[in-house]
């Protein structure tokens, strides 16, 4: 019968570093360093039928925020995901699957025009592309909303 | 840390550090400027100082210039300092703690940065067990930190059929997630991944090979497929890079340096 210390010293410690690290992993969850590796798992049991990816529009072109400063504008916590309402009181949710939303709400705050600064030459629109699944799954309609809408400057100018 | 008695050791050493050292860089590198919540600097006050440097321009520079040069201390005198390797694992868990903060459910995004740092914490523990005999103290560390791997690579696909079964590959999500990709990430691959993600088949049997890849990781157990599973690894990651974006570099990298470790241990030892 095979036991652990037939086997090369190496592939023991490996081995009893699998099965440690890994009974760690199993209790503890998402605490560093230890971790399940729940990546995509959730696609199975938590299908969407609708996917929003955040996007940036500078004079109608998709843009990289970076490239852009001094915003003025609502208030940037009309960019922030999760759960929002409208002034209208009609609230919905925002399917998106990376975090660059959250990333754009903290650039536009942190990048805030100041109060004298005169309006920027171009204008930013901040929104979401809304893929939305047709019945046969596989294709998908397309649907532009904006969140927030203001002016910004390009950087250094 | 590669080791005591093993100064200016064989170039698969330097090479093997260098890939996981260059792994670890990376990782920090592409958080920095992620800034932390207030909830997190509360919740993790060790290593507030660093965090809060992170937060000014000079701040980043100064850990960014620490971490390359801790890097290149490993890869120039082969890592001898475990006060040196304790920093990093420091500087890389803090990187963690802010990427988890700032990006809330990317979770893609913070396990692209565990791997190395996970490895170099197991490594310090590793030669602190065999600190009385640093050639057992080295194949302890490498047996760790492989078993580290092994157990991140299999556990990813161990959660998908404990999630939603053996035909987890086989749901719409898939598809949807390239296809939302595409737009997410715009670029070369943005066709591709269109024409991709709407195929009728192309998503599930892509998925189906991530989970066995995956799966396998348990053959870097086996010290001469290494190699061949970073090999394969790469080549996962690659394929995901075109379809979602995702580089993981810092975790093919680390995989690659195993691999050359073993094969300066095993040179070592037949030596």
């Amino acid at each position: 019968m095979l036991r652990a210390r037939h086997l090369p010293q190496a592939t023991r410690h490996a081995l009893h570093a699998l099965l440690i690290y890994g009974s760690l992993c199993a209790v503890v969850g998402e605490w560093f360093p230890f971790t399940r590796v729940p990546m995509y798992a959730v696609l199975r049991n938590q299908a969407r039928s609708q996917a929003a990816v955040p996007v940036v529009l500078v004079d109608g072109e998709r843009a990289d925020i970076r490239h852009y400063e001094r915003f003025a504008g609502p208030d940037p916590a009309d960019i922030e995901p999760w759960y929002r309402c409208r002034a209208n009181g009609v609230c919905r949710s925002y399917p998106s699957s990376d975090g660059t939303d959250t990333f754009y709400a903290a650039w536009v705050r942190d990048h805030r025009a100041r109060a004298d600064d005169p309006p920027g030459p171009v204008r930013v629109d901040i929104g979401y592309l809304l893929l939305t699944a047709r019945p046969d799954g596989r294709t998908y309609d397309e649907e532009l909303e904006v969140v927030w809408s203001g002016t910004a400057w390009p950087v250094g100018r | 840390m590669v080791g005591d008695g093993v100064a200016g050791g064989p170039m698969t050493r330097r090479i093997a550090w260098t890939l996981i050292a260059f792994g670890g860089v990376l990782a920090v590198l592409s958080t920095v400027e992620k800034l932390p919540g207030a909830e997190v600097l509360g919740l993790h006050g060790v290593g507030a100082v660093v965090v809060e440097a992170a937060r000014s321009a000079a701040g980043r520079a100064a850990i960014t210039v620490a971490t390359l040069a801790l890097a290149a201390r490993i890869v120039l005198t082969g890592g001898r300092s475990r006060a040196v390797l304790a920093l990093f694992v420091l500087i890389f868990a803090l990187a963690h703690v802010e990427a988890a903060a700032d990006l809330p459910g990317t979770e893609s995004v913070r396990h692209g940065k565990f791997l190395p740092g996970a490895i170099l914490g197991v490594v310090a523990l590793g030669r602190l067990l065999g600190r009385d005999d640093p050639d057992r103290g080295e194949r302890r560390a490498l047996g760790y930190a492989v078993g580290v791997a092994a157990t991140l690579y299999g556990a990813a696909a161990v959660v998908k059929v404990a999630t939603g079964g053996l035909d987890w590959s086989g749901n719409a999500g898939i598809g949807m997630l390239v296809y939302e990709r595409s737009y997410a990430v715009p670029g070369a691959w943005s066709d591709l991944r269109r024409a991709f993600g709407t195929h009728p088949w192309l998503p599930a049997a892509g998925a189906s090979v991530v989970m066995l890849v995956e799966a396998l990781g348990v053959l870097l157990l086996v010290p001469r497929l290494r190699f061949a599973y970073a090999a394969l690894a790469t080549a996962m990651h690659v394929t995901i890079f075109v379809l979602l974006g995702y580089l993981y570099a810092e975790w093919w990298t680390c995989l690659w340096g195993l691999a050359f470790w073993t094969r300066a241990v095993e040179r070592t030892s037949e030596g």
